[in-house]
This record gives C-alpha cells, sequence and structure tokens, in this order.
C-alpha cells in the first residue's frame, strides 16, 4: 500500500512542526502551510490525499478553503480541525463535505486513524466513480 | 365487488374443500365406480371456481396498482405545490428588499445628486448585493439538496459517530445547561456506511435537539441495534411536534425556526441521506410531549 499524503494547514507555526514531526515518524508523508491561500497553492501543484484544515485562520477562513479545496480536487479529503467545538460551523462544514472533525487536543493515534479512514473513504469514493 | 366475491369463495372454501374431499373419499369406498365419477366430476368443477376466482384476484390487484398510481401522483403533486411555496417564500424576502432599493435608488439618482444622496446609493448598492448572495445561497442549498450523492461503505461504529458529533455541540449545551444523557448500548456490531454523510445526519438532529429545548433541560441519546438494522435516537423534552407539522418537517424549507436560525433544509437533507444510506427517519412527537427522532439504518 502506498504511503499517505498529507497536507496540514494552520496559522501557529508550533503546531505545525510538531505535527510535521509526529506524523512523519508514523510514516506518512507531511507538508505544512500557514493559511488557505497557500493551502490552494499547493494542491496545484502536488496531489494530496488528506488535509487537516485549521477551522478558524487569517485571511481565507477555514469553511472558505474547504469549499474551493472539494470543488477542485474531489479526490482529496477533508479533515477539519477545531480549537473548540462550534455547531454552526460544524454543519456548515460537513455539509460542505469534510469528511471529519476533530478536537484540539487530540491524541496523534486518533488523528492517524481519521486520516487512514478519511483515505479509505478517498480510495473507495474512486473506485465508485470509476465504476459508474 | 370482484375482491368481495374471491373473500366469499376461500372463505367458504376453507371448510368446503377438505370436507368434500372427505366425502369423496368415503363414497369412492363404498361405490368405487361412481365415486371415482363424482371425483373426476367435482375436481373439474373445484378448477373452474378457482380459475375464475383468480381471474377477479388479478382484475382487483391491476385496479389497486391502479389505485397507487394514482395516490402517488397526487401526494406527488400536493408535495411540489408545498415546497414551491416554501421555496418562494425564501426568495421572496431578498426580492422584496431588492425591489424597495432600487426603488430608493431611483429617487436619489438624478443629474445634480448631493453627496448624502450618493452616500445613500452605495449603501443600497451594497444591501442589493447583500440580498443578490442570499439569493444565490439559496439557490446553491437547493442544489446540494438535489444532488446526488454517491455514499461509499466503509465500516464505522454509530456510538463513536455520534459521540464525534456530540463533542461539536458541547460548547453549545454545556453554555445552556443541557444534561446530554448517553445510552448506549455496548453490543453493536460496526456498521458498513458511509460516515461523513451519517455524522451530518447526526449533527442535524442534535442540532435541533439542542435548539428545541430550554435552558437546564435533558437531551436523550440512545443507541440499539436489532435483527440486521441499527438505530440512533435523539429524544429532546422540547415543546413537541403537532401531528400536522410532523407531516410537512421533512419538507425542504419548512423551519420553525426565527429567520437567520435555520435554512429549512436540516431535516429534509438528512432523510435524503438516510435513505440513500439504505435506512429511514422515524419521528415520535406529541404537542408538549418532547420529541425523538429515530435514525434506522442496516448494518
Amino acid at each position: 500500500m502506498s504511503r499517505i499524503r498529507v497536507l496540514v494547514v494552520d496559522d501557529e507555526p508550533d503546531f505545525l512542526k510538531l505535527i510535521g514531526r509526529r506524523l512523519e515518524r508514523r510514516n506518512v508523508d507531511v507538508d505544512v502551510v500557514n493559511n488557505g491561500q497557500e493551502a490552494l497553492e499547493f494542491l496545484s501543484k502536488t496531489f494530496v490525499n488528506v488535509v487537516i484544515l485549521d477551522v478558524r485562520m487569517p485571511g481565507l477562513s477555514g469553511i472558505e478553503t474547504l469549499k474551493e479545496i472539494r470543488r477542485r480536487y474531489r479526490n482529496t479529503e477533508v479533515i477539519m480541525l477545531t480549537g473548540h467545538g462550534s455547531v454552526e460551523s460544524g454543519i456548515e462544514g460537513i455539509s460542505h463535505g469534510a469528511y471529519d472533525y476533530i478536537l484540539k487536543p487530540f491524541l496523534i493515534d486518533d488523528l492517524l486513524e481519521r486520516i487512514r479512514a478519511a483515505n479509505e473513504h478517498a480510495t473507495l469514493k474512486q473506485k465508485v466513480r470509476g465504476g459508474a | 365487488m370482484n375482491l368481495f366475491r374471491t373473500k366469499r369463495i376461500i372463505q367458504f372454501g376453507q371448510y368446503a374443500y377438505p370436507l368434500s374431499y372427505l366425502a369423496i373419499l368415503f363414497v369412492a369406498y363404498k361405490w368405487p365406480v361412481p365415486g371415482s365419477i363424482a371425483a373426476v366430476v367435482l375436481s373439474a368443477g373445484l378448477w373452474l371456481l378457482l380459475k375464475s376466482s383468480f381471474c377477479w384476484l388479478s382484475k382487483v390487484c391491476d385496479e389497486q396498482t391502479d389505485l397507487k398510481n394514482q395516490l402517488m401522483q397526487s401526494q406527488k403533486i400536493s408535495a411540489l405545490g408545498e415546497i414551491s411555496t416554501g421555496i418562494a417564500h425564501e426568495i421572496n424576502n431578498p426580492l422584496n428588499i431588492i425591489m424597495q432599493e432600487t426603488e430608493l435608488m431611483r429617487v436619489a439618482l438624478h443629474e445634480d445628486s448631493t453627496q448624502e444622496e450618493l452616500y445613500e446609493l452605495r449603501e443600497s448598492l451594497d444591501v442589493v448585493f447583500q440580498q443578490v448572495e442570499r439569493c444565490s445561497d439559496i439557490t446553491h442549498k437547493l442544489l446540494d439538496f438535489s444532488r446526488k450523492r454517491h455514499p461509499v461503505t466503509q465500516t464505522a461504529d454509530i456510538n463513536r459517530l455520534l459521540l464525534d458529533m456530540l463533542i461539536l455541540v458541547q460548547s453549545e449545551t454545556e453554555s445552556k445547561n443541557i444534561r446530554i444523557v448517553k445510552r448506549f448500548s455496548t453490543d453493536i456490531p460496526n456498521i458498513k456506511t458511509d460516515p461523513p454523510l451519517l455524522r451530518q445526519v447526526f449533527l442535524n438532529l442534535l442540532n435541533n435537539a439542542v435548539q428545541a429545548v430550554d435552558r437546564d433541560d435533558d437531551i436523550f441519546v440512545t443507541t440499539w441495534s436489532h435483527d440486521d438494522m441499527v438505530f440512533a435516537e435523539i429524544r429532546d423534552s422540547g415543546p413537541g411536534i403537532s401531528e400536522n407539522e410532523i407531516k410537512q418537517i421533512f419538507n425542504p424549507f419548512y423551519t420553525t425556526k426565527p429567520p437567520g436560525k435555520g435554512t429549512g433544509l436540516g431535516l429534509s437533507v438528512s432523510l435524503r441521506i438516510v435513505n440513500q444510506l439504505g435506512g429511514y427517519i422515524t419521528v415520535d412527537s406529541e404537542l408538549g410531549k418532547g420529541a425523538a427522532f429515530t435514525v434506522h439504518v442496516p448494518i
């Protein structure tokens, strides 16, 4: 099985550095960017299986970025990352096609499990579409 | 009429037919020759009788299919009517504002408009822009509603999916001091379903429950399984839903929430999703007695 390619989008550099290192150690290919705009630029050049997207970011908001990603890259799944549970952003994110939500702080194993499930979902979806 | 006749024949037959066999048996035992003739005649008669009742029955079946089609058609038309009303209402509000604003702009815009009038014009334009955005938001949501989803099945734990979505409503429930009572069955098998779609359904139902109850109330979240179905029930102690309203709550754009609080699409989208996952949603509610929504999905 090929390695999963993940892009983490968050405006906190310390968090990015840490999560990058931790996921790398779990055999996941990780790239990190600081905001939604950079994420879209990165995705236009490189295919990514799963995007971990912070809900609250300056500039392009998490939800706006999510909408763009879902519109342009149908084979990429998005997991939203949120500092606090918010129903409104939850409903908006999930109805716009976010695969899952994860609340900070989280355990790395929990995140990893969700990344794997999201990746499996994307692969299955591709197969369904290919077969249809 | 046909159905009635057939029913009478079968009703009569359930005693008469076995008895006639016994009678023939008796006659054939005593007088073999006339007995066998009687048996042949009787079986021919029986065959004719059953054949004609079969004809009547198939006629009745055809009639029933016709009636069903007619009923479905009229139900479709009436549902369409209700949905159109909802959409028209939703779009007419912003249209009305746009119309008022453009009328104002007509007055304010002339050859020597003052600075103040120009300022008003700009403000009106902003409002028009906002309302157009609102309209396009509505059409996007409609498109999303009718979108054909292609559910992808993954193994999922329904308790876990519910727990994840409970975390998202937590800040709301804590601030209103709502108690969430979880009664999760621990021996539910994992199900094959589309997790993100089911999450959306649970979040919609939980959000409705949270908005329906007052401070300090309870919400019960229960899961169980039976045969090859799993069930998730979200029960609130809110104002409940009248019998009349229950018929409408799954219609798109039907909402009882104040403007801006809900689009009226949550339940209709949820039902559509659950149907696409091979399940259905049931409602149990009475005015003043809270409401319970149960999601049924196959394992």
